[in-house]
């Protein structure tokens, strides 16, 4: 009776379906969100945090990436850090004085900073870590952050050795650093990572292994305790710390979770109290649900298109590349697509770098048809039309948003100009081989966060002589504005530099700035303390865990706040 | 030991209609003739559908975003983040699917089989040289592979088809020469080659008939793994180049999706159970038609 | 046996020898460098870079010298995880993918083998139906949509078994069941196929006609050869099973071996790419010598 297997058919597909509509179709409004903080019977607080992906090495002068960023800023402090608005607090350096050419910072090390197994942070540990940082031989990614720095550049270069870089021990709780020129935004590059200190014997002891847990010794709020590589990074008070006092989390535990939705449900079971990212299609659900727990922090990030100015279709053709980039809707994409409260892009800076007021286009304020028109004209003076259509490929790496966008673009530009794109998705490590080393480009994704709080770390990447110059920008005017702005102090003309250099870099628009970038994160309602800020950079030192109904402690704010930068 | 004989000989005699009894067989299972005709109205659909929609795969509509499934609107299956119609690009997703995951399976049995029955009928030095290179195939790291010819040959889906070709046959392979191990010792194959057979024509006439049973089940379980591949490859992002896409590749995106657009996942999901289950009928309906000991 | 154990012993050497040339010629000709960044690097610094994994040595050379770290069982430190060793990386990852993937064979054989058993014994009955409705389902949800399904099902909407992550063996439950559902289907449709073969077979008839008890028969005549396919299965399912479980993994946070393999792949971590396959290459090696004994212990006419 073959037909019967029909029956065995069925059964299948019923099974299927209700597994399928048991998961999907779940009462909307039912949002399960549990509350349960994690702490122990003896009152130790645990914050346990998602953290995107796993970090390749957790020694401060080796590592990139965000997520090793974030367990660093725990694990070690540097001379200074960033207070909650962008400002610089001090941290290890208790006071500094700048000398009147502005060229020797002073730093006075607090007498009570301690390395987590109790040996006090000397300026000769500095004088160490820096020479560590831009030598070669350490390979920091992050080294030409430091350029600004006497005989940096030749150290980094190989042409001086590392003992003549310009930073001494003046005795031991007094550091001098010495710049070529000034530089304005010296500071907050002593905010970065690859500026904090480590620990002089374990380094010579070890090596390469001092950040291992058993080998690790750290200045910070926090010190290593254990590192199961794609599992969990735990980190425990470090009870030698200067501030201890004011730490309230006892232990935070680091989840590399690349997944962002694996890592929502994780957030709904219980199993996180902080997300690294949010998925962009649950936004909606979770604005509706537990819109509190939804903290969007607008920070130093560009969404761009890249576009090759070395070759065909794009060199020479100042009017087509204009062209593209009026033809995209920012709004839409913003609004539809990605829908997480990102700001359309139509300058260099984001909008989120305090204290600087970006040039703008100005057929920003357009409405869509002017702008569209606009754009159809200058695709046909560029000489393209459609007997004539421009065929491009764009390339954009694998996962992310690229995908999405490369798409949204194609379509936009078919619909306007009737441009015929080619999108073209290559694997990461081949992507920046393509981008990078070959130039075998037409238009590009691409996309920048800025390492430290000044329009510097924006204006540098585009300079004709950077690394990360991808479209082969060259211009003359750029470049000599851009370098100048570099050492005039914040003032007037230096805003002037960086105006003249964001005109000349929207008008000759080698790339089409897309849009801003919001990072998304939730937060339970019992994690206290969070205050966004645009580096989205946050020190667990700062934050507390305080269950619904528990008196709150009082939590003053950290002791340092209260020096607030010159 | 005469009646065996005289069974196999009986065998080959009656190859020629082997065939046509078989489909007789199969006729007489309604099972397995109801998802020939699903199968065909799919394949149809896939073919046929995207012409007839007013819509294409690739344009978005940013008025019509996660729209539900609807008459009235047109999008018979809804539509996606950007507003792309899912019926579409169900059907068009469905052409790829299937063509990667039939030519796959059928290139993998060519060489599968061939390999297999040779190298297990073979028996001692060759059969240790055959099964050792597969070995080594299988040790390969195949994601590297798949990799390397993608970045050196471009994306195209002649590439995907060749990359897991190569490494599916591989599990065939195994299969058929374990089986052919236990076949060749079965006292009729001993008359054949007493008989004056060559070992080509007992692999053709003795060896692979009796295979086929195990082939064909081992084939219904072939097609879903390739085409679940595919999705594991658009999944790393080395699939099917977008726009176009695969069943795979939209089941995978709607997993992301489930939440505020359930659609996205059913749909697909059931297009490809229904082609699964579908290849799993005919294959078992294969079988029983095929089996030589159902006489 | 004894000899032809340490005969293919013998013969797995020029096997991973071969393995091994290959891959590391694979992974050199690779594009894409694994000291790429998200920064790109001066000329200085990539020289040194460069020099301190012998990248600017010739190729043979750098062969020789990987062979000669190889013999003395050293596979290198990862590019990708700077600081660590590929010997550390696998001690931590393979026990994790060992215990999931043995655990999800296991369950699939222990499913798979009684339901094709019963299918093939009740041919075309109620219950061949069910236990193949069962394995169709297990083959047409793929474990990527599997997978978060009973993460909202079980953790989300239940608190019955944690999300994500590695804390005791409840966080084993999820991903083994979502790895093994392939498997169950295919061990049952084998099981079931096979088993009907054996049962039509002539020498089953005639112990029958010899008057021996159903029971005897099937346990002692029917089950091993008909579990001789699923045997042979063994080999591909569980090297599918190790490195399949990438998928799984990913969704459940498991810090196994396959993600390693995955990420070091897309990172272009040479020695981590180079150590897990040479690692894969002698596990799979090694099971393939043990089902290929249990198939001759199994079915006595096989001859080596």
């Amino acid at each position: 009776m073959p037909e019967r297997r029909l029956v065995s058919w069925i059964a299948a597909s019923c099974v299927m379906l209700v597994v399928l509509v048991a998961g999907c179709s779940s009462d909307r409004s039912d949002f399960p969100n549990r509350i349960q903080p994690d702490i122990h019977a003896d009152g130790t607080k645990v914050l346990r945090k998602g953290n995107g992906s796993e970090p390749g090495t957790l020694d401060p002068h080796q590592a990139s990436g965000v997520p090793a960023a974030g367990i660093l800023q725990d694990l070690y402090e540097g001379l200074v850090i960033t207070g909650h608005k962008g400002g610089i607090l001090p941290a290890d350096a208790k006071t500094w004085e700048i000398s009147a050419d502005r060229k020797t910072y002073t730093f006075h090390l607090r007498d009570n900073a301690r390395w987590s197994n109790g040996a006090p942070v000397t300026a000769g540990d500095y004088v160490f870590s820096f020479r560590r940082m831009v030598d070669p031989k350490t390979a920091s990614p992050y080294a030409d952050i430091h350029a600004p720095i006497v005989n940096a550049t030749a150290i980094i270069n190989g042409d001086k050795t590392p003992a003549t870089l310009g930073v001494k021990a003046l005795d031991k709780h007094t550091l001098q650093i010495r710049l070529d020129k000034p530089t304005p935004f010296f500071l907050q590059t002593l905010a970065h990572v690859s500026s904090d200190p480590v620990y002089p014997p374990a380094v010579k002891k070890w090596g390469d292994a001092f950040t291992q847990p058993a080998h690790s010794v750290s200045n910070g709020a926090y010190q290593l305790k254990q590192w199961r590589v794609n599992d969990k990074i735990v980190l425990v008070r470090n009870r030698q710390y200067w501030d201890n006092a004011h730490t309230r989390i006892d232990q935070v535990e680091y989840y590399p979770i690349d997944n962002s939705k694996s890592e929502l449900s994780r957030y709904q079971a219980g199993g996180l109290d902080w997300t690294y990212s949010v998925p962009a299609a649950d936004l909606d659900a979770i604005k509706a649900n537990i819109p509190k727990q939804l903290h969007t922090v607008p920070t130093l990030g560009i969404a761009y298109f890249g576009m090759n100015v070395t070759r065909a279709p794009f060199k020479d053709n100042r009017k087509l590349r204009l062209a593209l980039s009026m033809a995209l809707n920012r709004q839409v994409i913003v609004d539809k697509i990605l829908r997480g409260g990102q700001i359309p892009a139509y300058s260099w800076i984001p909008t989120a770098v305090q204290g600087y007021d970006s040039v703008r286009y100005q057929w920003a304020d357009w409405s869509d048809k002017r702008r569209d028109a606009m754009a159809r004209k200058l695709y046909q003076e560029a000489g393209y039309s459609d007997q004539h259509p421009l065929k491009a490929e764009f390339l954009y790496p694998t996962g992310g948003i690229g995908k999405t966008l490369s798409l949204v673009a194609a379509a936009m530009w078919r619909k306007v100009l009737g441009v015929e794109i080619t999108p073209r998705n290559e694997e990461w490590k081949v992507f920046l081989q393509t981008t990078r080393n070959q130039f075998d480009t037409q238009i590009f994704w691409g996309g920048w966060i800025g390492d430290y709080e000044d329009p510097n770390t924006f204006f540098s990447i585009l300079n004709s002589h950077a690394a990360l110059n991808y479209t082969g920008y060259h211009s003359a005017v750029y470049d000599k504005a851009q370098a100048a702005s570099e050492h005039v102090p914040n003032g007037p003309q230096r805003t002037a530099l960086m105006h003249t250099a964001e005109a000349a870099l929207l008008h000759d628009a080698p790339l089409m700035p897309i849009f801003f970038w919001t990072n998304h994160h939730l937060i339970k309602p019992y994690v206290k303390g969070f205050v966004p800020n645009p580096l989205d950079n946050y020190y667990s030192k700062d934050l507390d865990i305080v269950p619904a109904g528990t008196a709150s402690q009082t939590s003053p704010p950290p002791a340092n706040d209260k020096q607030e930068n010159h | 030991m005469i009646s065996r004989k005289r069974d196999s000989l009986e065998n080959a005699a009656r190859g020629n209609s082997l065939g046509r009894d078989a489909w007789r067989r199969l006729k007489a299972n309604r099972a397995a003739m109801a998802s020939l005709v699903l199968l065909g109205l799919i394949t149809l659909a896939v073919v046929v559908g995207p012409w007839l929609s007013p819509f294409n795969y690739y344009s978005q509509d940013y008025d019509a975003i996660w729209t539900a499934p609807s008459w009235a609107s047109g999008h018979f299956f809804g539509t996606d983040a950007v507003g792309r119609d899912l019926f579409v690009r169900t059907l068009n997703g469905g052409r790829i699917s299937l063509m990667v995951g039939i030519v796959t399976t059928f290139v993998s049995l060519i060489i599968g089989v061939t390999y297999g029955a040779t190298s297990g009928y073979l028996g001692g030095r060759t059969d240790n040289l055959m099964m050792r290179i597969v070995d080594i195939l299988y040790s390969l790291p195949f994601m590297f592979f798949v990799i390397l010819l993608v970045v050196f040959f471009g994306r195209n889906l002649l590439l995907l088809f060749a990359a897991i070709g190569a490494v599916s046959w591989l599990d065939m392979a195994r299969i058929v020469r374990g089986q052919t191990l236990s076949i060749k010792q079965q006292p009729y194959i001993e008359a054949a080659r007493m008989a004056g057979a060559g070992t080509p024509g007992i692999i053709a006439r003795h060896i692979v008939p009796n295979l086929l049973g195990l082939v064909v089940v081992y084939v219904t379980l072939t097609i879903p793994q390739v085409i679940l591949f595919e999705s594991f490859l658009s999944y790393l992002g080395l699939g099917v180049q977008p726009p176009a896409t695969s069943w795979g590749a939209l089941i995978n995106d709607g997993t992301s999706e489930m939440s505020v657009a359930p659609w996205l996942l059913i749909i697909p999901s059931i297009f490809l159970a229904v082609t699964l289950f579908c290849f799993n009928f005919i294959g078992d309906g294969l079988r029983d038609a095929l089996d030589p000991k159902d006489r | 046996m004894m000899a032809y154990i340490v005969k293919r012993l013998l013969g797995a050497i020029p096997t991973i020898f071969i393995l091994l040339t290959l891959t590391f010629a694979l992974v050199h000709l690779a594009p894409g460098s694994p000291l790429d960044g998200d920064r790109p690097m001066t000329p200085e610094v990539r020289a040194n870079l460069e020099a301190k994994y012998h990248m600017n040595e010739p190729l043979i050379q750098q062969y020789r010298r990987y062979l000669l770290n190889i013999a003395h069982l050293d596979f290198g430190t990862s590019f990708q995880y700077k600081n660590t060793s590929v010997n550390s990386l696998i001690a931590a990852g393979f026990p994790v993918s060992l215990t999931l993937g043995a655990a999800a064979l296991a369950l699939a054989l222990a499913l798979g083998i009684p339901l094709g058993m019963l299918a093939a014994v009740h041919q075309n009955h109620t219950a061949d139906y069910g236990a193949m409705g069962l394995s169709l389902a297990g083959i047409s949800v793929p474990n990527f949509v599997l997978g978060p399904l009973m993460v909202l099902v079980f953790a989300v909407y239940n608190d019955w078994l944690p999300a994500g992550g590695l804390d005791g063996w409840q966080s084993y439950v999820m991903p083994v069941l979502a790895l093994a559902a392939m498997y169950v289907a295919y061990v049952t449709r084998l099981m079931r196929a096979s088993t009907i073969e054996v049962l039509r077979s002539n020498y089953i008839r005639t112990a029958r006609a010899k008057g021996l008890s159903g029971f005897r028969v099937f346990f002692v005549h029917v089950l091993p050869a008909a579990l001789l396919p699923v045997v042979s299965f063994l080999g591909p399912a569980a090297a599918g099973i190790l490195t399949g479980s990438v998928v799984v993994e990913q969704i459940f946070g498991i810090p196994g071996l396959g993600r390693f393999f995955v990420t070091g792949a897309l990172n272009r971590d040479y020695t981590l790419v180079l150590g897990i396959t040479l690692f894969y290459g002698i596990i799979i090696i090694g099971f393939n010598l043990l089902v290929d004994v249990i198939y001759g212990w199994l079915d006595p006419r096989v001859t080596y």
